[in-house]
């Protein structure tokens, strides 16, 4: 049992293979169970990583393409719908204008319509008038026969007859 | 004079030889303390000059400086192995 | 020898170890524990027991890990995953950094290297003898490494390897051989040196008159443990991959 610092002799051999035992033994045993567990336990959560950002990114492409289509198809709608309504606006001042036409054209007919009518009324009226006159005429006519005796009679009958005519001035 | 020399135990002359030799052994320290400092001087420069190379520079320079604290060692491990595990003393039986 | 003799000469040895220590402040040196283990011929000494003490602290903390690490969650919650993934991150950085990215799994070997140095070097700080301040640790852990060096050189680029013998010139090969031979003792020696060499300071301070030693040890122990410790903990591990790096050839590292 002796102590010693540093012996070179061929116990120190000994202990140099006992320590290579020990050492080997010792990095086998720390790799085993914490370096490669730990550092496959990192890969993996990298390669899931990446996968993910990849992932991602391709999700974000294709959305990005998803909006630039439906920004198309909007920018499109937007010119239709500009079509649309200048077309509906046309169509409807077309339409109003054929609606003022039809209604200018109906009142033309109403009112010519309206002026035969008169036209016919007036010429009814007239014919009335000169029945009526042929009756009464006929009738002074029968009076003048009653009363062709009496000559001032018969000039105050026709004075009379006259000033009841008199009136009528739309004859003519 | 030469009894004083013949009553002089052998082991003990040797033994003090050997103290004065380790003594000697580490003066070789004094290469390797010139050679760091000027290694970190240089390296000190150097950080000064690319800041950015900090990691580097440093590693790069314990490197060295490790390379050149070799001959230090060797006396250092002379001077232990003289005063520790002499074998000179084994010699004289 | 049975077992329970076994302990009993191992805790007598402490005790005595220990009685020792308290008489003459801080004990540098090695004790033998047990002189020959189940009469294998191996002895135990502090070094052993201690490096002992340190994989079962290790081997504890791996099998909390192990079991924790199913209730980790993909976005950390609590400091210890935090402290986990930080450690194991930066040893796969820095290995990923040395050797590139293909060898990344050499940092199964020099995470538990590392681990270990660093605690071996810290483990001062608990009065324990540190076991990296026994070359018979260093020289290990240089042999490994030396190991290394030379079994990817031959099996990753034998024509280079054996060509990086013949560099300058062909009749240069005694001094290559002799340099490669320089690696592994200049790794474990320097390891060894600056340990040992911290130790024997602090155990002579701790010889000064009890009144010198209030506070000024703390110091020491910073320096020497803390400092020291973690700088060659961290350049052991950082040359012995930039040692293997150098002899594999640099296409096949990505």
């Amino acid at each position: 049992m002796e102590d010693f610092i540093l012996s070179l002799d061929i116990n120190m051999l000994k202990d140099l293979a006992f320590q290579l035992l020990n050492t080997v033994i010792l990095c086998a045993v720390m790799s085993y169970l914490l370096y490669k567990p730990v550092k496959n336990f990192l890969a993996a959560r990298r390669d899931r990583i990446e996968g993910q950002i990849n992932s991602a990114e391709g999700q974000l492409k294709e959305a990005n393409k998803m909006k630039a289509l439906y920004e198309e198809k909007l920018r499109a709608i937007d010119k239709e719908k500009e079509m649309i309504l200048t077309e509906a606006r046309n169509r409807g001042a077309q339409r109003e204008q054929e609606i003022i036409a039809e209604a200018k054209l109906e009142a033309e007919t109403l009112k010519n319509r309206a002026m035969v009518d008169i036209q016919r009324e007036q010429e009814k009226a007239k014919d009335e008038i000169k029945k009526q006159i042929i009756e009464v005429s006929s009738i002074m006519a029968s009076r003048f026969v009653a009363e062709a005796i009496d000559r001032e009679k018969q000039e105050k009958m026709v004075d009379e007859v006259i000033s009841d005519l008199g009136e009528v001035k739309w004859l003519s | 004079m030469e009894n004083q020399f013949q009553s002089i135990d052998p082991q003990a002359f040797v033994l003090g030889c050997s103290a004065i030799g380790a003594g000697l052994a580490v003066i070789a320290g004094i290469g390797p303390g010139i050679g760091q400092g000027y290694a970190a001087g240089k390296g000190a420069e150097a950080v000064g000059r690319q800041p950015e190379a900090r990691g580097t520079i440093m590693s790069t320079m314990l490197l060295g400086a490790a390379v050149a604290e070799t001959t230090g060692i060797y006396g250092l491990v002379i001077a232990i192995i003289l005063l520790f595990a002499n074998p000179l003393v084994g010699m004289l039986s | 020898m049975d077992l329970s003799v076994e302990l009993t000469t191992m805790a007598e040895g402490v005790t005595k170890a220990v009685s020792e220590a308290s008489q003459s402040g801080l004990d540098i040196k090695n004790h033998v524990l047990v002189e020959d283990l189940f009469g294998t011929g191996f002895r135990v000494t502090y070094t052993h027991m201690n490096t002992w003490i340190i994989m079962g602290c290790l081997f504890l903390f791996a099998i909390i890990v192990r079991i924790k690490l199913n209730k980790f969650k993909a976005v950390p919650n609590t400091g210890f995953q935090n402290f986990i993934e930080a450690i194991v991150e930066a040893m796969d950085n820095f290995v990923s950094s040395n050797m590139g990215n293909k060898y990344s799994y050499f940092g199964n070997w020099f995470f538990g290297v590392f681990a270990f140095i660093l605690i071996s070097n810290l483990i001062g700080l608990l009065g324990f003898r540190a076991p990296t301040a026994d070359l018979a640790t260093t020289a290990c852990l240089g042999f490994s490494t030396f190991f290394l060096i030379h079994f990817m050189g031959i099996f990753k680029g034998r024509k280079e390897y054996f060509k990086g013998y013949l560099d300058p010139f062909p009749f240069w090969l005694p001094m290559n051989i002799i340099s490669e031979l320089a690696t592994p003792v200049s790794l474990s020696f320097r390891l060894f040196g600056n340990i040992l060499g911290g130790s024997i300071i602090m155990g002579l301070f701790y010889t000064l008159p009890a009144y010198v030693k209030v506070g000024i040890p703390a110091a020491l122990h910073i320096y020497f443990d803390v400092f020291a410790g973690f700088l060659q903990t961290f350049i052991f591990v950082m040359l012995s991959m930039s040692f293997i790096a150098d002899k594999i050839p640099d296409e096949t590292k990505n």
